[in-house]
């Protein structure tokens, strides 16, 4: 079964992802920040990675840096999401930007293409 | 079929926002619902609740959409839907398709919130559907051991629907004055209620909250009927075009020679003009013949009155000269009666609206305001509405005429009259006068907004030929005190000489 770490300030949009994903199969895990995501990811390495932009302690991006100098981590996909207008500066090798909100079929969508199914 | 009967919205095109269907409900909320959004419908047992959703939810299945009904502790499946078979709007055809009717009792008794949700989750990738309504919301009031549980709830409810695109609506009791807290946290708030005024009940819609519309503020009457709900926004919270200028060259006779000359030609296109004065003085009849004159000319006209049957009031046109059968007959003139039931203001102005709109009328005659004031619930809006009224009237381009009952014996300076004369541009007072042997009927105009007028008092003779003004009434005084006499040193000796 693959694994998806879903990482998000908001709760309610953890659990409506956390739903979402289950109900496709896949195993989820969840983390409010960047820095808790970090030591998810250290722990348990995800097949894909979905995370918001704007969040306390460690922001979305600070996260992707972080995932991209690792030469490991940094093979790991990474779906960054924000209501904000603008597109962040990110350095990694195998990331997507998507603007928020996302719909439930975006986000199968978009999980599908890059993992494949559950 | 009203103003408001056609839904106003189901032409929207933009694809973010959700009409009800539900006869001018979308206009109170600004357009519609928005997609994904959550909303709360509150209100006591027997409100309307699970009729107004299960209106917009059919109304969602003819719009292509599939419709999920969720109930908790309500009514049974089957109940509810035998009730619902009486309804004009019920699609036996939809049932199971396109909606589907569920219970999450057993989900929610067993896990709880989270259980209920997780229902919620895999009924919605099942069944994709675009609408949903939880009934019976009460239950997971009541399940909910704190209110932060309650409004984690309604949190991750909220994110889960509009991450679906599943406009959702949650039916729960009156909460009241208290506070819940989901009311801060769902995108719109609607309460029905009801109104009483002494033995009449009157039902009432409001919207107290609405993310991302412009909606209606206040109450606004409805009423349900065999099509379901019908509601009817009030004219006064409505937002007002601004008029264009009045054609002022433009005028409209009344066919009375002396009369129209003393109004300089007619009145003036498009406006409004009250006719006011104490039972029996002619102000029907005046206003009649003010339809005459239109149906005579190719015009189309409406006649829209309290107290007398079509086939009365043709009558006793007809038996003053004044000839309005065969405009009747082939539909030039409208005879609109609403004889005085328990009807609500708003749904009168609806109505007129919408016969001066199917009928393009050009004359509007409104026989009794008080026709209106007797229905409004709440005395104290009266003056808005009527401003709003001949506002709207003035929209639709038909120069009307309204009756307004003066006091027969009071003194009118005491204010007993309803004023509808104040919103309109023109006035015409019609009184009796008294001499030591008889009584007769006077005519004067007060007011004439956008053009001079001839402010002579004149005597008003109705006879079988027809209505006639006499040149001219010396000897009155008094008049606006409606205390008109004539000293028997001066009286008039015309008995009232026709031209």
């Amino acid at each position: 079964m693959k694994k998806i770490l879903v990482v998000d300030d908001e709760f309610d949009l953890l659990t409506t992802w956390r739903l979402v994903l289950q109900m496709e199969g896949y195993e989820v895990s969840t983390a409010s920040n960047g820095l808790l995501a970090l030591e998810s990811v250290r722990a348990n390495p995800p097949d894909l990675i979905i995370t918001d932009w704007m969040m306390p302690t460690m922001d979305g991006v600070a996260l992707c840096h972080v995932l991209a100098a690792d030469d490991t981590l940094a093979q790991i996909p990474v779906v960054l999401s924000s209501a904000a207008a603008r597109t962040p500066t990110v350095t990694h090798p195998h990331l997507e930007f998507h603007r928020k909100p996302l719909s439930i079929d975006d986000l199968i969508n978009i999980v599908t293409r890059l993992i494949g199914p559950a | 079929m009203t103003d408001q009967a056609t839904p106003s919205s189901q032409t929207n095109s933009d694809p973010c926002t959700v009409t009800t269907g539900v006869s001018g409900l979308d206009d109170i909320l600004g357009g519609g619902l928005i997609k994904g959004g959550l909303y709360l419908i509150e209100g006591m047992a027997g409100a309307g609740k699970t009729i107004l959703s299960t209106q917009i939810g059919f109304h969602r299945v003819a719009e292509g959409d599939s419709v999920l009904y969720i109930t908790l502790i309500a009514e049974s499946h089957s109940k509810l839907l035998s009730h619902l078979k009486g309804l004009s709007f019920y699609n036996a055809d939809a049932i199971s398709d396109k909606m589907l009717f569920v219970s999450g009792y057993h989900e929610l008794m067993r896990d709880g919130l989270n259980g209920f949700l997780a229902l919620i989750a895999s009924t919605i990738k099942t069944s994709r559907p675009r609408f949903m309504v939880i009934d019976g919301f009460r239950s997971a009031r009541e399940f909910s051991s704190t209110e932060l549980e309650l409004s984690q709830f309604i949190h991750e409810l909220s994110a889960f629907v509009t991450a679906a695109g599943c406009t959702t609506l949650i039916l729960a009791p009156l909460s009241g004055n208290e506070p819940h807290p989901e009311h801060t946290l769902v995108d719109g708030l609607v309460e029905l209620n009801r109104f009483a005024t002494g033995m009449r009940r009157a039902r009432e819609i409001e919207v107290h909250k609405l993310r991302g519309r412009d909606h209606l503020l206040g109450r606004h009457f409805f009423k349900i009927t065999a099509d379901g709900l019908v509601t009817f926004p009030r004219l006064e919270a409505r937002s007002m075009l601004l008029e264009g200028a009045p054609d002022l060259k433009s005028k409209l006779a009344f066919g009375l020679p002396d009369f129209d000359t003393m109004l300089g030609g007619g009145v003036v296109k498009g406006s409004t003009t009250t006719l006011i004065g104490p039972s029996g003085i002619g102000k029907t009849l005046l206003s009649l013949k003010f339809l005459e004159a239109g149906v005579a000319k190719g015009e189309r006209c409406v006649y829209f009155g309290f107290y007398e049957s079509p086939a009365r009031l043709v009558a006793k046109a007809e038996s003053v000269s004044i000839h309005l059968a065969d405009a009747v007959a082939d539909g030039r003139l409208i005879v609109e009666w609403r004889p005085a039931v328990e009807l609500a203001i708003d749904e009168l102005a609806a109505e007129l609206i919408s016969v001066v709109k199917r009928a393009g009328a050009s004359r509007l005659v409104v026989d009794g305001i008080e026709g209106f004031h007797d229905s409004a619930n709440r005395m104290e809006r009266f003056g808005l509405f009527l401003n709003a009224l001949t506002h709207r009237l003035r929209q639709e381009s038909v120069t009307t005429m309204l009756t307004e009952e003066l006091p027969l014996y009071a003194d009118m300076a005491h204010g007993n009259s309803i004023r509808a004369s104040a919103m309109t541009e023109n006035i015409v007072l019609m009184r009796y006068v008294e001499t030591s042997t008889s009584l007769y009927r006077i005519v004067s105009i007060i007011k004439q907004r956008e053009s001079a007028h001839d402010p002579s008092i004149r005597r008003f003779v109705i006879d079988e030929n027809g209505l006639h003004l006499t040149d001219g009434f010396i000897g009155t005084t008094t008049l606006l005190s409606a205390r008109g006499t004539i000293p028997l040193t001066l009286s008039d000796p015309d008995t009232g000489t026709r031209k």
